[in-house]
């Protein structure tokens, strides 16, 4: 296999090197995106290759089941898949106005010298091992906001564990990725255009919207870019998601899983069963097209916006 | 351009060069060394990512704060045995792996061995899972694996009579409860249950505390059980500890045996029917039951030795009832122990014999499990060796071999002493510990 792979993948590489420095560098760089389109590919088929066992046995029930029931040998991955959704989405709803408003504060509130220190400690904070975060969401964030929710409404939660709590919790794991590359964006919009937008008496509020507005390609990478980690993220999502593998749930307030979450708790033990390490990989496949299907949703849209 | 940056250039080429000449050494190592190039890539990749999960995240919450205690006192305890025992003859290192929940035991009596050994025998454990443990052992990644639950039955027959399996530990799940009005602090007593109620709650049959089948097994406590519904806390993750309490249950409840069954994930209908929720590791569901009122969990009995404090202010531990001899059992060290002991006496009566290192175990934790008197819920922590190791194609077998049985007589008979026991691990009854020597002696040196 580690033969297969280098020859693969090292060797494409090499010659991709040998071209870009030596022959042409045109060619090389084109042989480059080659190389990392074929990886893709070949990672997605390596799934299909893996996963293939329980594809053969059960079709394509394996992504539209719900139950995981190891002893009957019976593997869902649809709930997973939900789950994925669900914290992705609880997790961007309240990631993006806080990057949005990171980038604001940091380029126009803050006094100049400050900026940079606060930048870098936004920075830091994405820097910042996912298990620690994890800790923290078992700790203080799950019980703080399982007694906020039932203050609000009762019973609505009842386990510190819920989807909900992954959610929050890798919104403020997220925020830093998206606020990262608005600030950056937000901070290249030219001086004549600021000097513009006051020039027609515009307030600092609406100066901001606009040149917001401005960069909203950056928004776009950055809300794209905190997609896929809130979808990939495993540690720290299970320990708080509650690790409810057996019931299809849209409530956000009830224990759930995700398709990371899932496989991270249970290949350990996977390989004592018959077909679970291939339902695992289903699931690993089933997250890889589903993220290449946003991705390209979100090539889409934005040369939509461009053209 | 070739005059000027002619150093430039070579440099390039001699990186290059490098890469490639790794890559083929890598190439040319590879077949030889494994030769069923379909099997590794399963188990090749879990264990270089799931690996952190199991070994990276118990050690801060919960592993460091006990084997503290655990292991301190043994600088002060190991002058005695240096002097008595082992004048090993013998140095090399050895690689074992697999159940999570035997690492903290292993890596002490590891650490205390090499300090008895004068640092001549270096044991590492790697904590990656029992099913990896008992699927790396068998392909001979690993010098001995460990798992808490014996060799599963396909597998066994693939290798029957070629390796031995024995346990080395026994541990025991208790199930501790969160409930404000009956916390052990105020009320003084623990809850009674018995395999039926707990099958009952985790098949989400039995919803609220005040039920009358939990309030008949508790007439003192019938008044205080509060109208509230029961959140059941088990395992998200794989594991050892699900295994043994599912196997008890079982056992010992048979309905539970048609709806549910037994392995180390199951599909938990409370999950469905009333409020159950996951929580990753024993620390996990430790930590659940201690954050969420009106909630239940089945841990490690270490996990709630070391935190008995606490537990009693939230709620408490309950007190099992043996179905066999209709006595309820407290969590201790010496009520499991019992039942460990009365397990193999059923066995040997069964089948006639002690259970034999190469045999089949799957009957033998099934005869231990439920046992006929002391506490019920017991788990032991096996361990896989092979017999013969030059003939499984180990390198340098016959040292591997005298190495292996020079730890394992270790970890059978000072092992079990009290003092090298960590805390929360319950020593083997001598009788068992046996059965364990007699492996050894089947081991080809």
């Amino acid at each position: 296999m580690l033969g297969f792979l280098l020859v693969v993948l090292l060797i494409p590489y090499l010659i991709a090197a040998y071209g870009l420095l030596f022959v042409k560098l045109r060619w090389g760089l084109r042989l480059f995106g080659a190389f990392i389109v074929a990886t893709i590919g070949l990672l997605t088929a390596m799934f299909l290759v893996e996963a293939y066992p329980i594809i053969a046995r059960d079709g394509v029930a394996v992504f539209l089941q719900t139950r995981w029931d190891p002893v009957r040998e019976t593997y869902g991955v649809l709930q997973a898949l939900a789950g994925t959704v669900l914290t992705s989405a609880v997790a961007m709803a309240l990631a993006m106005p806080m990057a949005l408003g990171v980038a604001v504060t940091i380029n126009e509130i803050l006094p100049t010298r400050w900026r940079g220190l606060f930048g870098s400690l936004v920075d830091l904070t994405a820097t910042m091992p996912t298990v620690i975060y994890g800790l923290w969401g078992l700790f203080v964030l799950g019980p703080t906001l399982q007694s906020l929710i039932n203050t609000l409404a009762r019973d609505t939660m009842t386990s510190p564990y819920t989807l909900f709590t992954a959610g929050v919790l890798l919104a403020i794991m997220i925020t830093p990725y998206a606020a990262a590359v608005i600030r950056e964006g937000y901070a290249l919009v030219p001086k004549p255009v600021e000097e513009a937008i006051y020039a027609v008496g515009a307030t600092r509020f609406e100066a901001a919207l606009i040149k917001l507005r401005y960069v909203r390609n950056y928004i776009f990478g950055g809300f794209f870019l905190a997609l896929g980690r809130a979808m990939g993220e495993t540690v720290a999502v299970a320990m708080v998601v509650g690790g409810n593998f057996v019931r299809f749930t849209t409530n956000i307030f009830e224990s759930g899983i995700t398709i990371s979450s899932l496989i991270a708790l249970q290949f350990p033990n996977a390989a004592s069963y018959q077909y679970m390490v291939p339902a695992l990989f289903a699931g690993a496949l089933l997250l890889t097209l589903f993220g290449l299907a946003i991705n390209a949703v979100a090539i889409y849209i934005i040369q939509r916006g461009q053209i | 351009m070739s005059p000027t940056q002619n150093p430039k250039v070579l440099a390039i080429i001699a990186a290059v060069a490098i890469v490639a000449v790794v890559a083929i050494a890598l190439l040319a190592t590879q077949p030889g060394g494994s030769p069923p190039p379909t099997t590794p890539p399963p188990v090749t990749q879990p264990t270089a990512t799931p690996t952190p999960t199991p070994t990276t995240t118990p050690t801060p919450t919960a592993t460091t704060s006990p084997s503290q205690p655990a292991t301190t006192p043994t600088p002060t305890t190991t002058p005695p045995p240096t002097t008595t025992s082992v004048p090993s003859r013998l140095s090399g290192a050895l690689t074992g792996g697999g159940a999570t929940f035997l690492a903290p035991q292993m890596f002490s009596w590891s650490k205390t061995f090499y300090q008895v050994t004068g640092g001549k025998i270096q044991v590492n454990y790697q904590s990656i899972g029992s099913g990896a443990g008992a699927a790396q052992f068998l392909e001979k990644k690993l010098d001995f694996g460990a798992s808490d639950v014996p060799m599963p039955r396909d597998r066994y027959e693939q290798v029957a009579g070629r390796f031995v399996q024995f346990p080395v530990i026994i541990g025991s799940i208790v199930l501790v409860y969160n409930v404000p009005e009956l916390t052990y602090s105020k009320t003084g007593k623990y809850l009674n249950l018995t395999s039926e109620v707990i099958s009952l709650i985790y098949m989400g049959e039995i919803k609220q505390w005040c039920d009358p089948r939990i309030k008949a097994l508790n007439p003192g406590l019938a008044d205080k059980l509060p109208c509230k519904d029961i959140v059941a806390v088990h395992r998200s993750d794989g594991s050892g500890t699900t295994a043994a309490f599912t196997l008890y249950l079982t056992r010992a409840y048979q309905p539970w045996n048609q709806t549910v069954g037994w392995g180390y994930t199951v599909n938990w209908p409370a999950d469905e029917k009333a409020k159950g929720t996951g929580a990753k590791g024993n620390e996990g569901v430790a930590q659940a039951v201690l954050q969420t009122p009106y909630s239940i969990g089945y841990v490690e009995f270490a996990y709630w030795a070391k935190n008995k404090d606490k537990y009693d202010n939230v709620g408490g531990v309950a007190f099992v009832r043996n179905d066999n001899d209709g006595k309820y059992y407290f969590p201790t060290t010496e009520n499991v122990a019992i039942g460990a002991a009365a397990g193999l006496e059923r066995y040997t009566r069964k089948y006639g014999a002690k259970p034999a290192p190469d045999a089949d175990w799957n009957p033998v934790s099934i005869e231990f499990t439920n046992p006929p008197r002391g506490y019920p819920i017991v788990s032991f922590s096996y361990v896989f060796l092979w017999k013969d190791y030059a003939a499984e194609g180990y390198g340098d077998a016959a040292t591997k071999a005298a190495l292996l049985k020079e730890f394992f007589k270790w970890v059978l008979t000072e092992g079990q002493k009290q003092e090298n026991v960590v805390e929360g691990y319950i020593s083997l009854p001598s009788e068992v510990a046996k059965i364990g020597l007699e492996a050894l002696n089947l081991v080809k040196p």
